[in-house]
Order: structure tokens, then C-alpha cells, then sequence
């Protein structure tokens, strides 16, 4: 194989291809799990599908579940048929299929990673590809270290090639808590570098959580306003109608609070709040993110009572079905104080938002399942029209709406036909589903896409995750401390009381999404 | 989400009688309600002369990936002048409803209109007025171009898009349309010039290899076959070529071409005419040749003797409601452009 002359392909420039990535293998640990199933063959058959993929990629699949090449494959045409979004083509998956391997190993068998590098080898010369490989950690977070450290003995973390390349994704939970994840990211940094590690969020790979960059910085009119002049407070929900589903042993040592506030709702927080970054590009993006989720006002142990609220749900009913309380689930010891629900507000002492609160709450088998980001202005300076009948007038919101009804709406006042001046809040909305008929891919196809190509914008660093786990952990430690008994509220409900109170004693509500 | 689509049907009337029926028929029909507009576009369809093709079955499937006003524009073929001015048309409208208690959103509308009379000839004034205001505009032009001096500035005051398809005529009788357009800046896409991304795409990747980026970006000599009469394919792959690589044209002639690259080398270009398409890049022991054959685009790296890759690419069938629901997709290729500058627009043969 002859030295490519230059690392750019001129060809590549402007084309709608021009995203494909090079050859490359894909190893993915843990191949025979969940996660492999439900999402990764799917999202690849797709990409696949839609043209996004090299000509030539191999998959190899690497767990302890003994499986041949021939059962590999009958597992993933399973996968395939029950959870792509687009349906098997018995020719494509044919080509899918052709260059998947399976190797039958512990995670800990340093004989088997000699085996692990012996076919990534053979696959390379037969095959005339670069020593490209993407390493994908779909195993439980306590073998991270483990196949990291394996993977470096046998010196698969870099590249036979000099233009190849080696990148390893790893999956949250990203650690348990601040230690912990400064633990793994040293472990990790063993053996990869810090450009060659993808930690996915898949909450970052949802169009509609790309599109708040979009709709911030690609339209001039939302971005004047964009602060502490105009923004009264800011409120992020991300509620779930559903309980823990099965996952009671890892929800009890998770809780809502490592589930979902330290990733998913730092990360919409940090792309709501950030400064406009120079450019759309990995280090630019994040350094912005970091910026604002190392701003965060520090909570003191009576700002944690003052402005956080945990919570656990009773038993109740969800769309007219009885449902258990959180003790009473499986796998929930009776006397658990890991939380279902929290609520908090937070400070982001910078010069564009000191003083804006920010509320967050996330929680299980609340009224609904909605993820929102509803930014509240503040009311018309002047009440022109306070002589008038206008009581129920309400301030400006514009909703970034995420899931389940992707869209955004502005609501604002408008004038009541008739002979007096009356005014009544209407709603302006876009909705995904109307404006842009064509089927998104899944989260999982955007992000893979984006690892293959080496782009780390919609991925999260090392600082982000450890400015985030900084938060978290103070407040777990401040809950740690506080022996009290645990507010509840009725399954189907929008979370205890003591939420209520918490943003109302600012004078605000939440909102109903 | 339910929706339903409602049809009606209005023999000779009057342009204004049409704008109005736009405005007025779908809120008559779902009891007086106003629905809330998701048009994201405006689509023309010109398909003057082109005889039984099912035109509103077409647009009502473009229009089912991108909400949009669909207009079919057709005028009466040999519609005598002095007739009287009227519009035969059919509409339809697709109406979606979201959730209980909230107005119902107009998906889409499709309206064929057989233009009589001096709206035959001078469409234009009444098309504008049908154009969605400030959102994209594009008219396809699926007939013959028109004869020269047909107002191309008035057109293009309106339409942001024209779509041509140069398989059929060249680019020749387009390129009016192209400097006219400018100044408004209306845009001229070519629905033969993304048929022909897949050779684009598919060159894009064996430049993957470094095989294949040394012989392609670095030729000693190019042999292309073609089928004729109309020779457009090679001219906007070869002008993609050049714009790309930084070559510059010094001669062309319908049978061969003299490129130099950006070191002042020559590379000699042969064309020759033949069944199936193909290009071969020669580069001292190496050769990628590229052909459509056997509905496919193949290509192999060969090393003197050695084979060094294959590659094939399937070509999809193309059909019309692909093509625009892809070229709306992608909305315009600034490759385009530049491969015109490359080399059509300033051929000397």
C-alpha cells in the first residue's frame, strides 16, 4: 500500500457525502447486551442504509456470550427486524452482514485481545483498508478500565497505519461521582488520549437538542435577548410518565439525580446558557459548555435544603392504570432514600445571566412525558394596558420543546377581536412533524456517524463531565447529611409539594408542558 | 397524526378567481376554520407540451416530504392568443390534525392550472401572485426551454429556483436563463447534475485510498467514452473535475481536451463514443477505470496486472418524484456552479 500524498481528499469538498468516513472496523464489547441490540446494529444497518457508510467496514463483536461469526449474524439480523427504523433488505443486509466477526472472550482474557489484534490485522491486509478502529464500550461502566487497559497491553490503542486512526466510546453512566469519574478519565488517559475518547450522551445526538445551537445562533433575533435584561427565569423539565421499568437494582444506586441531572440536563442547561462559540467545532463548543457549567453558583448545605427537592412517587395512577410506589417497586429496598425526583434552581454567575434562575426537575411517573426548555421573559416594562381587561395577561415563553412533540412555540399576547381592548395569550408553534415530513434518523445513527468521521462536537469531554459531577457530588453529599424523610407525591402528579414551593418562593410556577 | 386530503375541481375561470379560491375554499370546507399554514415552499411545475402524465398525483407526493403550494403550470398547447383569458384548474389541499381542540394545520396545496387564451403565452404575472411570499420558490421546468427572449428577469423576480434537467437538451438553452437570473439571484439547479453525484460520491470514495487519490488527482492522461447524440455528462463531471483539482482548460474539442493541472503539466483527454459511460485515469503503473454497466457504476485500481480494488455502486432507477424530493432536500449544490464556470460556460468549441 503506497503513502497517501495528503490526509484531505479534494474530492470530498461540498458533496452531500461528504461526511462518509473512511474504511474503518468497529469492535464493539459487550455485543451480545441490551444496548448492542436495541440501538447499535440498528443505528449502523441505517447508516448503512442511507448511504452514510464506507464501502468497506467490518464489525467485530466481542462478549462472554458464546457465539460463532454464523450466530453473530443471525443475532444481529434479529436486532435488525425488531428495532431498525427501517425495514431488513434481504440484499443490503446481506452486504451488512459480510464483514462481521465474533469473538467469544472475557473482558479480562489478555489472550483473547492477542486474538482481538491478530484479525483486526489479517482484516487489514486482506482487505487493503487503513488500520482504522472504533472501539465501542457496550459493557457495564466497571469494565471500562479493564478493556482499556488490556487494549493498550496489546497495542490496539494506536493505529498500525500513521494515517490511521483509534477511537474508543464509552457509554454513561460516567462514573458515580466526582472521584469516581476522575478515577475512570485517569484510567482511560492511561492508555487513549483525551481526542481519541467519545463519552456519548445520547440526549445530544436528538435533532431537536441540535437544533437549540441552530436556533440560537443561526437566527439573529433570539440572540439580543438572550440574557439577564430580557430573560426572567429559565425552566428545563425532563418528565417521565413511566417508572423504573425493570431497572430497580441500578436505578437504587443511580437515583434521578446521577440519571439525569449530571448528564442530560447539564448538557441542555450548558447549550441553552453558553456564549456563542467562534466556531461549530468540537473544542470551540465544548470549551463554551465547560464555561458555563463551571459558572454555576457552588450550593452551600442550606442552599441544598433551601433549593433542591428530592422526592420519591406513591402509588397512583398513569393513564388509568394502578401503579406501585417507588419503595414498592422491585429491586427498591423499603427503606431506600435514592430519589425519583428532583427539582432545583441554579445560579450562573456570569455577565449574561447573574441573577436568572434557572429550575430544573426531572422525575419518574410524573402526569406526563414531556422534555421541555421553557425560557420566561420579563413582563412589558410598562402596563399600557392595565386600565383594561387584561388580568390574565401573561409574560412572553418560548418553549424549545424536545420530546415526545418536537417543535417550538412563542407565546405572546394578542388583542381580542372586539369593540374594547382585551388581550389574550396565543401560541405560535412550529412542530417538527409538520414543516419537515422526512423521517430523523435515531440519536444513535448521528452520533456513531459522527465518532467514525473523528467530529467530538456532540460528545463530552472531560472537563464538561467532571464540572458536572462537581455539582452533582455537593449535592449529594448535602443530601448525605440531611436524615429527614423524603417528600413524596402521587404517581401521576408533577412532583411534591415542597417543588412547588421551592420556585414560588421566587414568585414563579412551573409550568404544565 | 390524521389528515385528509380534499379536492375541487374549477373550469374556466379568471386568475383572480383563483387566488381567491385559495384563500377561501379550505376554511369553507372545515366549517369556517382557519388552519394554520406549514407550507414551507413554493413548487412550479412547467410541463407544457408533455402529453398524459398524471401531474397532480405527482405533486401531491412531492408535497407529501415537503409541505409546499405545488403549482402545475400548463399551458394550452396551441391555445390560440385571441381566446378568452381563463384558467381550467384543479386543486387540492392536504389538511393534518394534530391534537383535539386545536386548529387543523394545511399541509399542503397542489393546483393544476391548463392556461388558455393570452394566459398561454404570458403565465408569468399570474404565477407570481400564487408564490408564497419570503419562503423558497422553485420552478422546474420539465417541457422543452423556451425560445429566446423569453423573460427570464420577470421570472426569476419571483422564483428563487430554477430546476432544469440538461440530459435532455444540453445546457446550451439554459444558459440565458443563467445570466438573466443572476441579478435577481435566483439560482439554476440541474436535476442531470445530481443523477450524476452518484459518479461524484463514488470517485469521492476510491480517493479514499491512496491509490485511488494518486491516479485520479494526478492523471497522465484521461480516456472517456460517452454515449452521444448529447455528450452533457462527461462535460459536468470534467467540470467537476477541473474546479475541484485546480485545472484549467487549454483546449476542447468534441473529441479530446487539453487540461493542464496546477504544476503547468498537460493531461491529454480523449473522448470516444460508446454504449456505456465510463472515465479511466491513467497515472504510470496504475489505472482506475470507472463504468455504469449492468445497472451499476464499477470501478477497480489496477496495478499493472495486479488488481488493487473494486467497487460498485448501485444506479438507482431515477424517477421524477426522487429527484425533486432529493434536489429540495439538498437545496442548491454550489459544485454546480463551479463545475459551470469550469468548463461549460466557458468552453471555446
Amino acid at each position: 500500500m503506497i503513502e497517501t500524498q495528503s490526509l484531505s481528499n479534494p474530492l470530498r469538498e461540498g458533496l452531500v457525502e461528504s461526511r462518509r468516513p473512511q474504511p474503518f472496523t468497529m469492535i464493539i464489547f459487550g455485543a451480545a447486551g441490551d444496548l448492542a441490540h436495541r440501538k447499535l446494529f440498528p443505528a449502523l444497518y441505517n447508516l448503512m442504509v442511507d448511504h452514510w457508510l464506507p464501502h468497506q467496514i467490518n464489525v467485530i463483536g466481542f462478549s462472554r456470550q458464546p457465539f460463532d461469526d454464523e450466530a453473530f449474524r443471525r443475532e444481529v439480523e434479529q436486532s435488525i427486524r425488531q428495532f431498525s427504523r427501517q425495514p431488513l433488505d434481504a440484499k443490503l443486509f446481506e452486504q451488512f452482514v459480510a464483514g462481521m466477526h465474533y469473538l467469544t472472550a472475557n473482558f479480562n482474557d489478555r489472550e483473547a485481545y492477542g486474538r482481538l489484534r491478530d484479525l483486526l490485522t489479517s482484516l487489514t491486509q486482506e482487505q487493503h483498508v487503513p488500520g482504522n478502529y472504533l472501539f465501542y464500550l457496550a459493557t457495564p461502566p466497571s469494565f471500562y478500565p479493564v478493556i482499556a487497559e488490556q487494549l493498550g497491553a496489546v497495542g490496539l490503542n494506536a493505529s498500525p497505519n500513521p494515517q490511521g486512526w483509534v477511537r474508543l466510546i464509552v457509554e454513561k453512566p460516567f462514573g458515580h461521582d466526582l472521584d469516581s469519574a476522575m478515577a475512570l478519565n485517569g484510567q482511560l488517559h492511561q492508555v487513549f488520549d483525551e481526542t481519541q475518547i467519545f463519552r456519548i450522551d445520547h440526549y445530544l445526538g436528538k435533532e431537536t437538542v441540535q437544533n437549540i445551537l441552530v436556533f440560537r445562533f443561526a437566527n439573529g433575533i433570539f440572540e439580543p435577548l438572550w440574557n439577564r435584561q430580557y430573560i426572567d427565569h429559565v425552566q428545563i423539565t425532563v418528565a417521565e410518565s413511566l417508572g423504573i421499568e425493570g431497572r430497580g437494582t441500578y436505578y437504587d444506586n443511580a437515583g434521578a439525580l446521577r440519571d439525569i441531572v449530571q448528564n442530560h440536563m447539564m448538557q441542555l442547561l450548558a447549550m441553552i446558557a453558553m456564549e456563542p462559540p467562534v466556531a461549530f467545532e468540537a473544542d470551540a463548543v465544548r470549551d463554551e459548555k465547560v464555561k458555563v457549567l463551571r459558572a454555576i453558583r457552588p450550593l452551600s448545605t442550606r442552599d441544598i435544603a433551601m433549593h433542591t427537592v428530592r422526592g420519591q412517587y406513591d402509588e397512583g395512577y398513569i393513564e388509568g392504570q394502578k401503579v406501585p410506589g417507588f419503595l414498592d417497586e422491585p429491586d427498591i429496598p423499603s427503606d431506600s432514600r435514592t430519589e425519583a425526583y428532583v427539582a432545583m434552581r441554579l445560579l450562573i454567575d456570569n455577565w449574561r445571566w447573574a441573577g436568572v434562575p434557572f429550575y430544573l426537575r426531572t422525575g419518574k411517573r410524573l402526569a406526563k412525558r414531556a422534555t421541555e426548555i421553557a425560557i420566561q421573559f420579563k413582563k412589558a416594562p410598562h402596563r399600557f394596558f392595565s386600565q383594561t381587561a387584561t388580568p390574565d395577561l401573561e409574560p412572553n415563553l418560548l418553549t424549545l420543546k424536545i420530546q415526545p412533540d418536537e417543535g417550538i412555540a412563542l407565546r405572546f399576547g394578542a388583542k381580542v377581536p372586539g369593540p374594547i381592548v382585551r388581550i389574550r395569550t396565543v401560541n405560535m408553534d412550529f412542530l417538527y412533524g409538520t414543516s419537515f415530513a422526512d423521517q430523523a434518523p435515531e440519536a444513535y445513527e448521528r452520533l456513531l456517524l459522527d465518532a467514525m468521521i473523528g467530529d467530538s462536537t456532540l460528545f463530552t469531554r472531560k472537563d464538561e463531565v467532571e464540572s458536572a459531577w462537581a455539582l452533582v457530588d455537593s449535592i449529594l453529599k448535602g443530601w448525605a447529611r440531611s436524615k429527614g424523610p423524603i417528600p413524596s407525591y402521587e404517581a401521576g402528579t408533577w412532583g411534591p409539594a415542597e417543588a412547588d414551593e421551592l420556585i414560588a418562593r421566587d414568585g414563579f410556577r412551573w409550568r404544565r408542558p | 397524526m390524521d389528515s385528509q386530503t380534499l379536492h375541487w375541481e374549477h373550469p374556466n375561470i379568471k386568475g383572480p378567481e383563483l387566488l381567491q379560491l385559495l384563500r377561501t375554499e379550505v376554511p369553507q370546507a372545515l366549517g369556517g376554520v382557519v388552519p394554520v399554514t406549514a407550507t414551507v415552499l413554493t413548487l412550479g411545475l412547467y410541463v407544457k407540451g408533455i402529453p398524459e402524465t398524471d401531474w397532480m398525483e405527482l405533486a401531491e407526493k412531492i408535497s407529501h416530504v415537503h409541505p409546499s403550494r405545488v403549482l402545475i403550470i400548463n399551458p394550452i398547447t396551441g391555445a390560440p392568443e385571441d381566446t378568452a383569458t381563463h384558467v381550467d384548474a384543479q386543486i387540492s389541499a392536504t389538511v393534518t390534525y394534530r391534537r383535539p381542540g386545536e386548529p387543523p394545520t394545511l399541509f399542503s396545496e397542489c393546483v393544476q392550472m391548463n392556461l388558455g387564451g393570452g394566459l398561454a403565452n404570458h403565465w408569468i404575472d399570474l404565477v407570481q401572485s400564487l408564490i408564497k411570499s419570503d419562503l423558497p420558490a422553485y420552478l422546474l421546468w420539465l417541457g422543452a426551454p423556451p425560445l429566446p427572449g423569453f423573460r427570464w428577469d420577470l421570472l426569476s423576480t419571483g422564483f428563487t429556483h430554477l430546476v432544469i434537467d440538461s440530459e435532455q437538451a444540453g445546457l446550451g438553452p439554459w444558459k440565458s436563463a443563467i445570466l438573466a437570473g443572476k441579478p435577481q439571484g435566483m439560482m439554476v439547479d440541474d436535476l442531470y447534475w445530481q443523477r450524476l453525484g452518484l459518479w461524484r460520491a463514488h470517485w469521492a470514495t476510491l480517493t479514499d485510498y491512496p491509490e485511488g487519490l494518486l491516479t485520479i488527482t494526478n492523471p497522465e492522461k484521461i480516456v472517456i467514452a460517452w454515449p452521444g447524440p448529447r455528450p452533457w455528462g462527461w462535460r459536468l463531471l470534467l467540470g467537476w473535475l477541473i474546479d475541484r483539482l485546480n485545472w484549467s482548460v487549454s483546449d476542447l474539442e468534441p473529441t479530446h481536451v487539453s487540461l493542464i493541472d496546477d504544476y503547468g503539466q498537460t493531461i491529454p483527454v480523449e473522448i470516444r463514443e460508446a454504449d456505456e459511460p465510463s472515465f479511466s485515469f491513467y497515472h504510470g503503473d496504475y489505472v482506475l477505470s470507472s463504468q455504469r454497466a449492468n445497472k451499476q457504476l464499477q470501478s477497480r485500481i489496477v496495478k499493472s496486472t495486479e488488481e488493487l480494488y473494486t467497487m460498485a455502486d448501485p444506479c438507482n432507477q431515477a424517477d421524477p418524484v426522487t429527484d425533486i424530493v432529493k434536489l429540495l432536500n439538498r437545496g442548491h449544490d454550489q459544485l454546480f456552479d463551479q463545475a459551470l464556470s469550469a468548463l461549460i460556460l466557458n468552453e471555446h468549441a
